[in-house]
């Protein structure tokens, strides 16, 4: 038998998670911080450096202040972070560090610190203290910074915050903050460590290569040996304050409410502070509320979806790649309804011409929206259509009709006139343990937020959240694609430009 | 023997704990990313217009799962899509694919593709400014482009796609989703 292109139809490869186990399906469960969901992780640990000894003693006077509050120095991910590099702050007012002269530049090391005097990238000072300028040592290795803030707005005072991870490599996930105020005619600096990875695999360097110390160019100030250097001021016990790991804790509760409702959970995330310490940037992705969370994975039996039209939308064409350029459809005004989106037009949903159609489109046909524009300052909008559309988008998969990623744009000739566009809108349910859910009236239908209703129903009677007397916790689905993450977090930015 | 489940003393069973391991192994999720190719329509990127797609017969995305495959066993799969049209995720058994961080090593392959120093791994990849995967990187690097990172090819085939830049990283688990987190490679 010929070895010929009879046997290509084995040779696809479709996205699964049925290897050995069921097809997953993530989900992200999120609450108001007020809630406890996590536990007082951003306390941390603090210390106060003596300026004239360069002692430390613990539980200093610091508490920790947000970013929004502060002004940002730096900022730098995806290859723009801080790496083996310093920066330089001036404070306003003077400082002396261990006798030396008075000074109000600062220098931070990339690798976590800070030093005085002359701008520093060491990483290996306990192992060479007799070099190098006087500094401090914070959880130094081969880290990066990523982000810097300042803070004078408090007068005598001058705050600074670093934000980066304790791997070089890592570029685009903080895990390692911490704080430094100076208070001006004080001699003393107190710092606040508020993320620190407990797991020595999150650092570059080895366990023993981690240090915390402070060294005035030529001995570490203490007199500790190299051997005690690297935890000599390390309380890592401190760091991890959290109170998911406890008995009865939110987190065990919702976990129990999703199991109990049925679900198989095959793989469950560690809960996070969406904003704090792990606030992530990647591009244009930055989520900005700081809500608790984690991520789980279930076996999805999701299947069969149903959808119902919702709502039917019909506004008035006039003219084919005339005004906006070539493939657009114009329209005569703005769209006045739909859901709570900014246009209620929706990338990928059905749209039907009718009436004397003109541009080559074909009346009756069902066409899909491919993109969507506004035109004559934004006082009318402007649509390409497809022909074709994919119902499977990201790890979901349509009814048929409804819409999904459209196909290659429809090129319409050159024309005016006078035609009426309907627009359809579903709602969806896939049903399943998790009840899924959308509306496409309210994402486009590239990016669907879907909102497993079973499952946060099983999580209210839980009372896990007690009487929801604080602000918001709510359960996403989170689908695959550059990452795994609510679909609707990443319809706001182009990650293609790698 | 009295029911202490609800009592202080059967706190510890009422606790939750993160894990993979709920019927299946303990699995590492990984981000592939190609810089020019997008896999989401099977095309150079700059083929904007192109009609073919990831399912198709052959498409390289097909051809990275299989290479994948040669390594380790792949327990979830993502697919290219219109958010990401240049990588994909998947995870894994985190003990199969030899999963172990370099130091920074050169890659010096030999005519053959082969590791100049024949080294097994981590010492080959000492100081090449990547953190590696062993295997994986190895049939990557074979089925993306036959030769060193010089572009110099060494072998004549029909397939070969002439991708000398990729990125893997480890997602990292950051509560609201799993991100992209530190280079594999």
């Amino acid at each position: 038998m010929p070895t010929n292109s009879a046997g290509r139809n084995h040779k696809r490869t479709k996205e699964s998670s049925l290897f050995g186990t069921r097809k997953l399906a993530f989900y992200t469960v999120t609450a108001d911080p007020e809630y406890g969901m996590i536990g007082n992780v951003q306390q941390g640990y603090s210390f106060r450096v003596s300026t004239i000894t360069g002692l430390v003693t613990f539980d200093a006077d610091i508490t920790s202040k947000s970013i929004g509050d502060m002004d940002l120095e730096f900022e730098g991910q995806n290859g723009d972070e801080l790496d083996d590099d310093s920066y330089t702050l001036e404070l306003p007012f003077d400082i002396n560090f261990l006798g030396g002269d008075d000074t109000s530049t600062i220098y931070i090391n990339s690798n976590s610190g800070i030093s005085f005097y002359n701008d520093s990238t060491d990483r290996e000072g306990p192992n060479d203290p007799s070099t190098g300028e006087p500094q401090i040592f914070i959880a130094n290795n081969d880290a990066n910074l990523q982000f810097l803030y300042t803070d004078d707005s408090v007068t005598g005072e001058y705050r600074v915050k670093f934000r980066g991870n304790t791997n070089y490599d890592n570029d685009t996930v903080v895990n390692l903050v911490w704080e430094a105020l100076f208070r001006e005619g004080e001699d003393y600096i107190d710092f606040l460590v508020t993320a620190q990875p407990t797991d020595w695999n999150a650092y570059d360097d080895p366990e023993g290569d981690v240090t915390w110390g402070v060294t005035d160019g030529n001995n570490w100030v203490d007199g500790r040996t190299l051997e005690e250097r690297g935890t000599s001021f390390a309380p890592f016990t401190v760091v991890s304050d959290e109170n998911w790991a406890q008995p009865n804790s939110i987190y065990y509760q919702v976990v129990q409410a999703i199991q109990n409702a049925g679900a198989e959970i095959y793989w469950l995330g560690t809960p996070h502070n969406a904003s704090e310490p792990f606030t992530v940037d990647w591009s244009g992705l930055t989520f900005a509320d700081n809500g608790d969370s984690f991520t789980f994975a279930i076996a999805d039996d999701a299947s069969n979806p149903v959808a119902t039209l919702d709502e039917v939308q019909t506004y008035t064409a006039v003219s084919t790649a005339t005004i906006v350029g070539p493939n657009w459809v114009e329209f005569n005004g703005l769209p006045t309804s739909g859901g709570f989106g900014s246009n209620g037009i929706f990338i990928g949903q059905p749209v039907v011409f009718s009436g004397t159609v003109f541009g080559g489109l074909v009346a009756g046909r069902k066409y899909y929206v491919a993109d969507y524009t506004t035109y004559d300052s934004g006082n009318k909008f402007a649509i390409t259509v497809s022909e074709t559309v994919n119902p499977e988008v990201l790890d979901i998969t349509y009814p048929a009709g409804v819409g999904g990623d459209p196909g290659l744009e429809f090129v319409p000739t050159v024309d005016t006139g006078s035609m009426t566009a309907t627009f359809y809108n579903y709602e969806i349910e896939w049903g399943g343990t998790a009840g899924d859910t959308a509306s496409s009236c309210c994402y486009n239908l590239t990016a669907p937020g879907i909102v497993p209703q079973r499952f946060i129903y099983a999580v209210n009677q839980s009372g896990a959240f007690g009487n929801n007397e604080y602000g918001l916790w709510w359960i996403d689905r989170a689908n695959p694609s550059y990452g795994i993450f609510p679909a609707w977090w990443t319809s706001g930015f182009d990650i293609n430009e790698p | 023997m009295a029911n202490l489940y609800n009592t202080d003393l059967g706190g510890n069973s009422r606790k939750a704990k993160p894990s993979s391991l709920f019927g299946t192994r303990q699995l590492k999720f990984i981000g592939i990313s190609l810089y020019d190719y997008d896999l989401y329509t099977d095309s150079p990127t700059e083929d904007h217009q192109a009609t073919t797609s990831y399912l198709d017969s052959n498409s390289l995305y097909s051809k990275i799962v299989t290479a994948i495959q040669e390594v380790s066993e792949i327990y979830f799969l993502g697919a290219p899509n219109e958010i990401d049209r240049h990588g994909f995720i998947f995870a894994v058994a985190a003990d199969t694919g030899q999963w172990q961080y370099s130091e920074q090593g050169d890659i010096d392959y030999n005519e053959n593709g082969v590791d100049e120093t024949d080294d097994v791994y981590p010492s080959r990849y000492q100081n090449s400014g990547y953190s590696a995967v062993n295997d994986l990187v190895d049939r990557l690097w074979n089925l993306f482009f036959k030769g060193d990172q010089n572009g110099n090819s060494f072998e004549e085939r029909e397939d070969v796609y002439s991708i000398d830049d990729f990125d893997l990283r480890e997602l990292e688990d950051c509560g609201f989703g799993i991100m992209p987190g530190r280079f594999l490679y």
